[in-house]
């Protein structure tokens, strides 16, 4: 059974959660409608601009939803209405958002407005593929309520025992007893039904008014036609995550049920159905929104350099899914052989050689397309490289984190004072060497590489300095992430790492001013 | 194929009559096919930004010279015309000789259409 209802306990979370969704809701709304409605920007970048970060931020605020938070109970009083709270967290977000970009969609009206005598089909910008995919993963998440209303009430043995040990203390928070216990099946199916169906809800509303939408004004009939396809298209995408999250939680609260067997599995299915959705832009006949038909040589560079920041940070992501599992495995194994203290101690030292070898082989993906470009222009004639570096504020600031990440590597306990992590000095120092080393060898690279485009000379300044910019961004991020994470997992240093991560490098490097085609980002 | 019709609020004319009158045209120049569907009233409206009202009275007279016709089910939908459409061939190629014309002399499009309007008077 639930806990018993307190009322003035909820009404706390209540409003709580409902100051800071205020608070979020309201940068949201000031940040899209500014993209929306940037002065001396055609209105086709703009309404482009603005679908972008709206699926950004519906896809990072709706999937960042701890689902555990339903089944696991903690000392301290939980009311049903919380538990419903935390189960519509994601939809709730997901809606949000998407409500938030239909308020600030740029649609400002003018004396002449233009439309089209064809009816608006409902179907035709459905991404029917897409869709039936969202639905058979619909359909999955479904069939595991099953399993998860089997589920008995819980305690871990091994948390059990664990508990009584000393080092044990170390690892659990003031006032929780260091017991796992898990909720019934019966009282968690509900609640995992409820997700599924928020989801759904949310998905199907918000792709109705998508397409009873208004078009945008001044574009043509095929860009809006394809801006609601974006749309639509990004929508299920976040909607398949939202989905395979829920799949991945209910698989992870129904392993006892289910066996061990579905442990493997569980972990890397979901990685693949996510980068399928990943990959799963819209495709369009016609010039897609944003494009003008030429292909010029900057708009291929921009191609290039687009291509080198997807795959070295679908590489990073991946990586660093890859790390928290074996990590996490690692932790378990030397948990049962050597206690918690030394399985912490195993677990910090993979997250942080593991880190420092992903940050260097982004890098080094990243050099590596450069040098393709490289062997390409040596073909031809290649020009002498010309650079300017990046303003002195930038390097500044990389240098500020760069310290602040190193102290942090070398003294932890200034992050937490229960942080004990019994690592040698030599450690930071090898990981701080070796990323600056690399990041040094990236620098030198990327300014003296040739390029094969036929470009002014501003715009291959631009070429170079993006790419050192975004170098410079792994590198900030990696020196919060990798201490934040792995010695104290501290979340306010694990926020700023991947907010640095997220940093637009438009806010750095001024784009040439160059008419040039580009596809809707995926 | 992409029929669409513009609206000028700062005009002379009703908007209803400019959204008739170009539907109209349409039709009559055989843009839009016997049997065609059209939007909604209140799609439309939406569409252009003004108001259902509007919309509503360019389909009723629409309605009433028989060029379309609203059925419950079928929503809006363009009749069959009763003149063959070989009979506007000659005006067809009037037009895109004055077409021809006016490029050839450098005037734009908005100078020629005034340039007919000019014959309503």
């Amino acid at each position: 059974m639930y806990q018993p209802f307190d009322t003035l306990n909820c009404m706390e979370e209540i409003s709580a959660s409902a100051l800071s969704i205020a608070i979020v809701a309201t940068i949201i709304y000031l940040w899209l409608r500014s993209v929306a409605h940037r002065r001396g920007t055609p209105a086709l970048q703009r309404a482009q601009s603005h679908s972008f970060w709206c699926a950004l931020i519906a896809f990072f605020s709706s999937t960042s939803w701890d689902l555990s938070q339903i089944w696991s109970t903690p000392t301290h009083l939980q009311s049903t209405l919380a538990l419903v709270l935390v189960a519509l967290g994601g939809p709730g977000w997901l809606a949000l958002v998407y409500i938030i970009g239909l308020f600030t969609w740029p649609k400002e009206l003018h004396a002449v407005r233009v439309a089209s005598l064809e009816p608006r089909s409902l179907t035709t910008p459905f991404p029917r593929k897409l869709g039936a995919f969202v639905g058979a993963l619909a359909i999955v998440a479904l069939c595991m309520l099953w399993p998860v209303s089997r589920v008995t009430a819980y305690v871990s043995e091994t948390d059990r025992e664990a508990s009584l040990s000393e080092d044990y203390a170390d690892f659990s928070d003031a006032g929780w007893d260091g017991l796992s216990r898990w909720r019934s099946g019966s009282e968690v199916a509900p609640l995992f039904a409820l997700c599924i169906f928020g989801v759904l809800v949310a998905t199907a509303a918000i792709a109705f008014i998508i397409l009873k939408r208004r078009p945008l004004a001044r574009i043509s009939t095929e860009h809006n036609h394809q801006l609601r396809t974006v749309w639509l298209n990004r929508l299920l995408r976040n909607c398949g995550w939202l989905l395979i999250s829920i799949i991945t939680a209910a698989i992870s609260y129904a392993n006892p049920v289910l066996g061990h067997g579905w442990n493997t599995p569980s972990t890397f299915v979901p990685l693949g159905l996510g980068l399928v959705l990943f990959v799963w832009a819209p495709k369009f006949a016609t010039p897609s929104v944003g494009a003008n038909g030429s292909t010029g040589p900057f708009s291929r560079m921009r191609d290039h350099t687009l291509a080198v920041s997807i795959v070295s940070n679908t590489a990073l992501i991946v990586a660093a899914y890859i790390i928290g599992i074996a990590a996490s495995n690692r932790f378990d194994q030397a948990l049962l052989s050597f206690g918690p203290a030394k399985a912490k101690f195993e677990s910090n030292l993979l997250v942080l050689s593991w880190g420092t070898a992903a940050v260097v082989f982004s890098l080094a993906i990243s050099a590596g397309f450069a040098l393709y470009a490289h062997l390409r222009a040596k073909q031809g004639t290649p020009n002498d490289s010309i650079n300017r570096s990046l303003p002195l504020w930038v390097y500044v600031v990389a240098a500020m984190l760069i310290i602040s990440g190193s102290m942090m590597l070398y003294f932890p306990e200034t992050l937490s004072p229960r942080v004990n992590p019994m690592i040698s000095p030599w450690i930071p120092t090898a990981i701080i060497a070796g990323m600056l080393l690399s990041a040094a060898g990236y620098f030198w690279w990327i300014r003296r590489c040739a390029v094969p485009w036929d470009v002014s000379d501003e715009q291959e300044i631009w070429y170079r300095q993006i790419l050192e910019f975004r170098a410079l961004r792994v590198l900030g991020s990696a020196f919060f992430l990798l201490p934040g994470v792995a010695l104290s997992d501290e979340p306010a240093m694990v926020a700023i790492g991947i907010g640095l991560f997220c940093v637009p490098s438009l806010l750095v490097v001024k784009r040439p001013k160059v008419h040039s085609s580009k596809n809707v980002p995926a | 194929m992409s029929t669409q019709i513009i609206v000028d609020l700062a005009a002379a004319t009703a908007p209803y009559e400019q959204i008739r009158s170009q539907i109209a045209s349409l039709i009559n120049l055989g843009e839009l096919a016997a049997g065609s569907k059209l939007p909604t009233v209140r799609a439309l409206a939406t569409d252009l930004g003004v108001a259902a009202g509007t919309v509503a009275r360019a389909y009723k007279e629409l309605e009433a010279e028989g060029l379309i016709s609203s059925r419950r089910r079928a929503g809006t939908v363009v009749n069959a015309r009763t003149e063959p459409a070989d009979t506007q061939e000659d005006l067809v190629a009037a037009v895109d000789h004055l077409w021809k014309l006016a490029a050839a002399q450098q005037v734009d499009a908005a100078t020629l259409k005034a340039l007919v309007a000019r014959r309503e008077r």
